[in-house]
């Protein structure tokens, strides 16, 4: 009773376990090598669990063809438990089912050549290790990418923080409410503030800021405020400020203001200063200079002028025929060294960019009259008819440099009546459009030949026919215009041929509040 | 006869514009430094006063300064005569009350004459190109 009790206890088992149990008996090759085994006898979750059907009888290789090949190891442990009777289990991938399973081997003490193995799918639960793996990898990975980010970033923020602290100039960076975030050594250095002091500060805080002049610049006019109002922060170079150190000292700085932003929202401000103590002092010994050979050339120039013109006015009693034409020669001589002194002068001067540049509206129609005399009579000398045509322009004005676009109108036509021949016309007159004016001067002269064009704004470069035809010349004429037309936004221009003449345009762009447009040139009034 | 005086320190520029002046029948005295300048006008008031301004002791813009903080001296016209040619410099001397400026190497002596016959015929129509500039 005991032991039916026991029996269908354990058939009951079986049936009603989830996982696969099979009865096999072991097949041996020759050399008793465990080759095959047929399945005797299975319990009702074998075939479910195995995916296969009608399994009773039937050898695996018949079952699952391939398996030999494919998990030798099944054949290997079934033989070493068959030999040793002991039980062992093993995981294994069952691979022309696609499966994994956790098997348990048992030999069956009382019947010869017969196995017990019970399969149980891990197909699910080794996937779920394999998922497991894959994150742990992904994950190693991703940590592995963020350390060499990591590594990346500190590589460049000490490259950045060494680039900073290397950089001569004094560099600030604030957030968008204008509190320092960040100074490199240099700013330290000429503000005697070190960064631990200004973290988190206003600049206005602990910087006064002092305008050209020595006036303290509103808390508004700051060049970093003005790029917070979004308008456009003053050029750097056209202006400086003073900047006060720790100890209340003065010096000048050139400051730049750019905006940082994003999504076009500023979120902070990067100001760079440069100390410009040397640049004033050099500007200043240039400009001392400058004023000094000016004054120093021209007193022995302006004196052999007024002595030569005071013989020439009779003062001193009659000359001789000869003794004027030598005397003329003497005054031709020196009016064209006060000529080049002055040229040189102004180049010198427009080099160092000491001249400034006003913005001042002018009357076209008054132009001319502005013109020197001595132009006018270095025309009428030399019997060359000038016309000027710019009388009309009555209506127009033009916002610019007054004394700039005069020099340049100068030089136009000065150059027209030393390279025109007497009888020969020169005309100044201008045009408008809604863009601008242009001024031109034209005239029948010698003309530049055209190989000699392109270098005609080089300084002393002058072109074949004109040192024939005047030798006196400095050459340094037009490469002054263009300097001056470069200060006040201006292009020159021009068109020339040959022994038929030149025409030379000034190009000035105008602004938004010029006055209407004007009819163009109708009459000629001749001078 | 009209009296001009004449503030220079350089013979030659003395000379002739003294000799110029002169044969146009002007009395011309001379000062040749800033100091004595203004003790000359102070001895005998001139008609018009012809400035340098770089001079021994005190320089032109002293001058220009004493004349015009002076009740008695400020009408006279004062034509600056110098070489200094900058923008800055022609400024100042018009703003501290100069009538005129002339940067001697630039304008033939005869129009400096015209000007002082100008003045002293009591026409400033005429004005000269650096006045214009001071606009």
């Amino acid at each position: 009773m005991k032991l039916q009790v026991s029996a269908d206890f354990y058939k009951s088992f079986f049936d009603n376990m989830i996982d696969g149990l099979v009865c096999c008996r072991m097949i041996f090759d020759s050399q008793n090598r465990p080759t095959d085994f047929t399945c005797l006898k299975i319990n009702k979750s074998f075939e479910k669990v195995m995916g296969l059907k009608n399994v009773a009888g039937k050898k695996i290789t018949e079952l699952i063809p391939g398996i030999y090949r494919s998990n030798p190891e099944l054949f290997e442990i079934y033989g070493r438990v068959f030999f040793s009777g002991k039980p062992e289990s093993l995981k294994v991938n069952i691979k022309p089912l696609s499966k994994w399973f956790f098997v348990s081997v048992y030999n069956n003490p009382r019947k010869k050549n017969f196995f017990i193995a019970v399969f149980q799918d891990i197909t699910d639960w080794k996937q779920t290790e394999k998922s497991l793996e894959d994150a742990k990898i992904a994950a190693g990975n991703v940590l592995e990418d963020f350390q060499a980010e990591k590594e990346k970033l500190m590589h460049a923020k000490a490259k950045d923080e060494a680039l900073l602290d290397s950089i001569g100039d004094g560099v600030i960076a604030t957030d968008q409410d204008g509190k320092i975030m960040l100074m490199n050594r240099a700013a330290e250095r000429m503000l005697g503030w070190d960064t631990k002091q200004m973290m988190g500060k206003l600049l206005s805080d602990t910087q006064a800021i002092l305008d050209e002049k020595g006036i303290l610049v509103p808390e508004a006019e700051r060049p970093i405020n003005i790029v917070f109002s979004g308008r456009a922060a003053p050029a750097s170079g056209s202006s400086f400020y003073f900047y006060t150190r720790k100890n209340g000292t003065k010096f000048p700085v050139a400051i730049t203001v750019t905006p940082v932003t994003v999504k076009s929202k500023i979120i902070g401000a990067i100001e760079v200063f440069r100390d410009i103590t040397r640049e004033k002092e050099i500007e200043k010994m240039r400009m001392d200079f400058l004023s000094l050979a000016s004054h120093q050339l021209r007193t022995p120039l302006s004196g052999t002028k007024w002595l030569v013109e005071t013989i020439r006015r009779g003062v001193l009693g009659e000359m001789t025929g000869k003794q004027e034409e030598y005397l003329d020669q003497v005054y031709q001589l020196n009016e064209r060294m006060i000529q080049l002194v002055s040229e040189m002068l102004s180049a010198l001067r427009l080099e160092g960019g000491a001249e400034s540049v006003k913005k001042e509206m002018v009357l076209i129609s008054n132009l001319y009259e502005d013109l020197p005399i001595s132009m006018k009579a270095a025309a009428r000398s030399r019997e060359i008819v000038l016309y000027n045509n710019l009388k009309d322009h009555n209506i127009a004005a033009i916002e610019t440099d007054r004394e700039i676009l005069k020099s340049i109108l100068e030089c136009f036509i000065s150059n027209a009546i030393n390279y025109s021949q007497s009888g020969q016309e020169v005309f100044l007159g201008a045009k408008e459009d809604s863009a601008g004016v242009t001024f031109f001067v034209k005239d029948s002269g010698i003309g530049i030949p055209k190989n000699e064009q392109k270098g005609i704004f080089e300084r002393f470069y002058r072109a074949s026919n004109a040192r024939l035809s005047k030798p006196g010349g400095s050459g340094l004429g037009l490469s002054i215009a263009r300097m001056l037309a470069k200060k006040i936004g201006a292009e020159i221009s021009f068109e020339s041929e040959e022994n038929k003449g030149s025409i030379f345009y000034l190009r000035i762009p105008k602004g938004s509040n010029e006055g209407a447009e004007s009819g163009n040139n109708k009459s000629e009034t001749k001078i | 006869m009209n009296h001009i005086l004449l503030v220079e320190d350089e013979d030659f520029l003395i000379r002739t514009l003294e000799d110029n002046l002169t044969a146009d029948g002007y009395a011309v005295s001379i000062a040749r430094d800033g100091e004595d300048a203004i003790e000359k006008i102070g001895k005998k008031k001139p008609d018009i006063i012809l400035l340098d301004i770089l001079l021994p002791k005190k320089d032109g813009f002293y001058v220009l300064e004493e004349i015009k903080k002076n009740p008695k001296w400020k009408l006279i016209p004062v034509i600056v005569l110098s070489n200094l040619g900058e923008n800055t410099i022609i400024k100042r001397a018009m703003e501290a009350g100069a009538d005129d400026y002339f940067v001697k190497s630039q304008h033939p002596i005869e129009e400096v004459i015209e000007k002082v016959k100008d003045y002293l015929a009591g026409r400033k129509a005429v004005k000269s190109s650096s006045q214009q500039m001071k606009k």
